[in-house]
């Protein structure tokens, strides 16, 4: 692994059943850096995206993280209890951090205002809008400050309010030194927060373009 | 600290927190304390009865008719034993017997040489449920002496062939002292405390069975409903991000079932005090985990958790019927009964009455075997699911 890169994928390839989905994918993710991958419905993003997370093992290729680096994701899917509460919900994935007591309390309670939820925080997340559970299922991933986030379409859904506020926080977490790869089909979130975007297509990396 | 995280979060999910979490495994409790007052007393009503007199008019006036009155008059079911001489049927009827019996002249006579004998019963019409009880308890004992007669004569033909003097008097005094005997050892059907007693023993027993049973399937039931939308929402792999396993997630439905289970089911088990607890909570055991081995296939192999919560469900009110948990399984049809074994109420149910005698543990788990095989295969099944979804 290229000493400088947080996270670096060298030659992934993955087939489902006979079909590819990445064909010989290679990539880098600095220290510090958001990197925005963008591509069409089924061009392998999701899958891209398990591999760096080291859910989804390649067929073939390499793939190497950082010794010890905390790497959490915010998955496309809202992976939450509908019948918990938010705050239940945060506490859960608190605990499940290592988090008790005082310091699961203040850490829940930080998440709460970072993502503007106080007022439904003890509303069951099945009646929470599509931009609340956005916004609860982005700060789960985020009770401990990762290393590595990896976004998966994280704003799909959502309100132009609680995009911005992902958003908001996507840039803050840059700026607490978090390596950060945000899958998104949407050119101007890319644009908003991306130090470089690379494309998707068929399974393939197409180059590198600068963000903001 | 990650199991402890997944338990009480099992316990939200299972109870919504808060207060109502420490109230959950009472309430079952409260509903079967009630539901056992109340059914408990209409046990009672059904088995008993006032003790009511009776009216003997002893023609025979031996020393043997002499006794058979006395032990009459010992009975508890008889309030009093009146002497039916020198008053017509009408008359003692009138006095509130429900049955007038005369013993005829030469009774224990023609009895000891297997000679037929009327005795004539009178029957009160105004005290239908009294005079059909002595009815049935006289015919039962004159079928007794008449079968008993009938073999013993039988048996002396094979082993003496035409039997002599001598040899038709052994088998008169054999065939006299079992008769005493087997008169004897029935005297207990007609105690009122043991029938009582056995009557509520049993009723506690069906209720603590059927109460249990529902126990074990519905809270397995309701704590895994959350397996489908852990693996499919995703929930999954953002616990093993934070360094959890899908096997913390599984136990920790496993110990959250067993400990909301057991409150209400020791409870249960201690009010109605059905006896042999340890044999008891033993079979109680095997039947959660094979509970638990059921719904966690059910829920692993589901697509959806309300479609596999609907279709369990639908499934436990069948168990509960099929396996006796609330009608007698005796009195349902046979084809019926014979479903009865594929149900967990019915292990329960069977489970206990056998603990309650006292039987043998090996006996106990004989006839758990079929449940025990089910349970295994069942856990090999959910693994499968688990391993398919996992991929998925």
């Amino acid at each position: 692994m290229n000493e400088k890169v947080v996270l670096s994928l060298n030659d992934i390839h993955v087939s489902f059943d006979g079909n590819p989905v990445l064909n010989g994918v290679s990539v880098g993710l600095y220290p510090g850096e958001v990197l925005g991958i963008r591509g069409e419905n089924a061009a392998g993003k999701s899958t891209l995206l398990s591999v760096m997370a080291g859910i989804l093992r390649p067929q073939q290729g390499t793939r190497a993280a950082a010794p010890g680096a905390e790497i959490r994701i915010v998955p496309q899917d809202i992976a939450l209890y509908p019948s918990l509460t938010g705050k239940q919900n945060l506490e859960f994935f608190a605990e499940a951090d290592g988090f008790f007591g005082n310091a699961e309390r203040n850490r829940v309670n930080e998440m709460l205002r970072i993502f503007n939820l106080e007022s439904s925080a003890k509303k069951r997340v099945e009646t929470y809008s599509g931009g609340m559970k956005r916004r609860l299922n982005m700060a789960v991933s985020l009770i401990r400050t990762p290393d590595i986030l990896l976004l998966d379409e994280p704003t799909v859904g959502a309100d132009t309010h609680s995009v911005g506020i992902m958003l908001g926080c996507i840039k803050a977490l840059k700026e607490l030194g978090t390596s950060i790869v945000l899958i998104s089909h949407n050119r101007s979130d890319l644009d908003a927060v991306c130090d470089r975007t690379v494309e998707l297509r068929n399974g393939i990396l197409l180059g590198a373009e600068d963000g903001e | 600290m990650k199991l402890f995280a997944c338990i009480k979060k099992d316990i939200r999910l299972l109870t919504g927190g808060g207060i109502k979490s420490l109230l959950f495994p009472f309430v079952p409790i409260l509903l079967v304390f009630l539901m056992f007052l109340g059914m408990g007393s209409l046990s009672e009503k059904r088995s008993y009865i006032e003790p009511f007199p009776i009216a003997v008019r002893d023609e025979d006036d031996t020393i043997l008719t002499r006794i058979a009155v006395n032990i009459l008059s010992e009975l508890d079911i008889f309030s009093e034993v009146m002497d039916g001489e020198g008053e017509t049927d009408e008359e003692l009827c009138s006095r509130g017997c429900a049955v007038v019996l005369s013993i005829p002249e030469g009774y224990f006579y023609d009895l000891y040489y297997m000679l037929d004998t009327d005795v004539r019963v009178v029957l009160n019409s105004d005290m239908p449920t009294e005079a059909a009880i002595v009815k049935s308890a006289l015919l039962s004992i004159l079928d007794i002496i008449n079968q008993n007669q009938r073999v013993y004569y039988s048996a002396g033909l094979v082993k003496y062939g035409e039997m002599s003097y001598e040899n038709y008097c052994t088998v008169l005094d054999e065939y006299s002292d079992n008769l005493i005997y087997d008169c004897l050892s029935r005297l207990d059907y007609f105690d009122l405390d043991t029938g009582l007693e056995s009557s509520i023993n049993s009723s506690r027993l069906f209720f603590a069975s059927g109460i249990c049973s529902m126990l074990l399937m519905f809270i397995p039931l309701c704590v895994f409903r959350s397996v489908p939308e852990e693996y499919d929402l995703g929930i999954l792999p953002r616990f093993r991000a934070a360094g959890g396993s899908h096997f913390t997630l599984l136990v920790s439905k496993f110990i959250t079932a067993f400990s909301v289970a057991a409150i209400p089911v020791l409870l249960l088990l201690i009010i109605l005090g059905t006896g042999e607890m340890p044999k008891t909570l033993l079979i109680l055991f095997i039947l959660f985990l094979v509970s638990c081995a059921f719904f966690g296939m059910l829920l692993s192999l589901a697509r959806s958790s309300a479609r596999s919560q609907l279709l369990g469900i639908i499934i436990i009110i069948l168990m509960l019927v099929l396996g006796g948990a609330l009608y007698p399984y005796e009195l349902m049809p046979e084809f019926l009964q014979s479903l009865s074994r594929f149900s967990l109420p019915y292990y329960s149910l069977q489970g206990m009455y056998l603990a309650a005698m006292g039987s043998s543990i090996s006996d106990i788990l004989s006839l758990l075997l079929p449940a025990i095989c089910a349970g295994a295969v069942f856990t090999i099944i959910t693994l499968l699911g688990v391993k398919l979804r996992r991929r998925a």
